[in-house]
């Protein structure tokens, strides 16, 4: 009990427990009201809104079980309801994304050159390109790449941004992917290609494929990645790095909307999400882009991210309608 | 815009399922690694406050292991930050951390370890807040429906809930590891606890 005197900042264990007690305990009496004062308590210290949160936890421990383990039962069939909302979430890329292929479309009519087709991305814009022979191409937001059909070879040049690409194999008709000195070459797999100025990572999730640089060859296998800093790799070649499937799943997050962060630095989430939004977010404080952040958000709410970010790293996100400000 | 608010009450299911009964094994964890109790108290929130931040939790596959990992990550910069140790004692030391879900008995664990520390908390608490849980558990009754049927003000239940509620979580910060393999030493040195991480799965760096 001498330790919890000794406790480092802000309150003791049992007096957080016990505030926190009386904010779920209010909350579950009745649940469509916010308790008066709740907003301000959670605002007066970034953990209380974790305290509040291992309360009510817990207290969901003595509701009926099963509601509280669906995942244990399965034999119980997702409602109706539940399955729709699967359903929506699932396609509504797809839906909005074949607004964008018809669009795609008419900027391939106007810019058609024979054989090759190009696409680009605005700010916050994603589109799916699934080509004739059966390949397709998540573009992210930012992404500008060209489309060449060869007879003897299919050939996606990434001039800029991010794609994911999913190849039909085809040992007659190789799969490169140009990204300024760097080629990537498929051997029937999903991969994924960020280009950022001269900087290339290549981050494989299933199959094979080859890269060729001014430095050499390098083959990367499923669960594999390798950074190509422009400059500093015209002479040596970057090790291939093995990551997790977790890692790789965080990596291509983008393609169903979102930001899946694990230890990230925050500047460099925040660049990501301005990528992706016209709402910009900036730090007044440079200091905190160091901090790390861990959790999933929406690529598309900027505001959201930024009071989740903002509360995690213990600083405050203002909204000033053009910007939103991350400070302490 | 700027406030934090009530977390989703999937991310509450979600942390009821799948961390609050764990608290006991990374605690008894951390202390295995000589973590001192308010540290660990520190990291704990800390986790929770990751928790509370996080939007959704579909993506989480392997929650058990999210927690660990969470909490282990915590620790991690918490020893950088006071430089104490070398990276390598901390891959090392790492190994502690063991994955529940490496044995491929997740979600049945998950329930049971749950049930069972139900259970437990139950038999230690006042009457009256055992009733009113008891009732919550069994029936699914809304406070006010436990109100009319004891016989009591609604401003009764809920304050014997919030002293029910103090009185578990502070029973879960005394608890360690209540699944029984926990070290009988406090401060036992890892390299002896080799014969609980390897009957174990290791996780590792994700």
């Amino acid at each position: 009990m001498t330790k919890e005197a000794s406790h480092s900042d802000g309150p003791s264990p049992s007096t957080l427990e016990g505030e926190a007690a009386r904010w779920a305990a209010a909350l579950d009496a009745k649940a469509d009201e916010t308790p008066e004062g709740l907003d301000a308590w959670l605002a007066q210290n970034p953990r209380h809104a974790g305290a509040l949160l291992r309360a009510q936890a817990t207290l969901a421990l003595f509701t009926p079980p099963l509601q509280l383990v669906p995942e244990a039962e399965p034999e119980t069939p997702p409602s109706l309801s539940q399955r729709a909302i699967g359903w929506l979430t699932r396609h509504r890329m797809r839906v909005a994304s074949g607004g964008a292929l018809i669009a795609a479309g008419i900027a391939g009519l106007l810019l058609y050159a024979p054989g090759a087709d190009r696409y680009a991305t605005g700010t916050g814009e994603m589109r799916q390109v699934t080509l004739a022979e059966g390949s397709s191409l998540s573009l992210d937001t930012q992404t500008s790449l060209k489309v060449e059909m060869e007879s003897d070879a299919r050939v996606v040049k990434l001039a800029e941004g991010r794609t994911l690409l999913r190849v039909r194999h085809d040992a007659t008709r190789p799969f490169r992917v140009k990204a300024g000195a760097i080629t990537i070459t498929d051997i029937g797999t999903v991969f994924q290609v960020i280009r950022r100025g001269d900087a290339v990572t290549v981050l494989v999730s299933e199959g094979m494929v080859e890269i060729t640089a001014p430095g050499g060859k390098l083959r990367l296998g499923a669960g594999q990645t390798a950074s190509f800093d422009g400059k500093a790799n015209l002479g040596g070649m970057p090790e291939a790095q093995t990551v997790s499937p977790a890692s790789i799943e965080r990596a291509t997050a983008w393609t169903n909307g979102r930001i899946e962060l694990d230890g990230e630095r925050l500047d460099a989430a925040i660049d990501e999400m301005n990528r992706h939004n016209q709402l910009k977010i900036t730090l007044t404080d440079p200091a905190l882009g160091a901090e790390k952040l861990y959790g999933a958000f929406r690529l598309d709410d900027p505001s959201g991210f930024a009071r989740t970010a903002a509360l995690s790293v213990g600083a405050q996100a203002r909204d000033s309608g053009e910007t939103i400000r991350i400070t302490k | 815009m700027s406030s934090p608010s009530v977390p989703s009450p999937e991310i509450i299911r979600w942390v009821a399922t799948h961390v609050v009964p764990q608290e006991g094994a990374v605690r008894t964890t951390l202390r295995r690694l000589n973590v001192s109790e308010s540290d660990a108290d520190d990291i704990i929130q800390d986790a929770y406050c990751r928790f509370a931040a996080l939007t959704c939790v579909a993506h989480i596959d392997r929650p058990g292991a999210y927690f660990m990992q969470t909490v282990k990550n915590l620790w991690r910069d918490q020893l950088r930050r006071a430089q104490i140790i070398r990276f390598e004692d901390f891959t090392e030391n790492a190994e502690s951390f063991v994955e529940p879900e490496a044995m491929g008995i997740e979600a049945v664990c998950a329930a049971r370890q749950q049930l069972r520390m139900v259970e437990a908390m139950l038999a230690k608490l006042p009457e009256r807040c055992r009733t009113i849980f008891t009732l919550k558990r069994v029936e699914g009754c809304s406070q006010k429906e436990i109100a009319a049927r004891l016989g009591v003000s609604e401003s009764v239940v809920e304050n014997d809930v919030q002293k029910a509620l103090r009185l578990i979580q502070a029973e879960m910060r005394a608890t360690a590891d209540a699944t029984g393999d926990a070290p009988t030493r406090e401060n036992g040195q890892l390299l002896d606890e080799r014969g609980i991480t390897q009957r174990r799965t290791i996780a590792l760096n994700a």
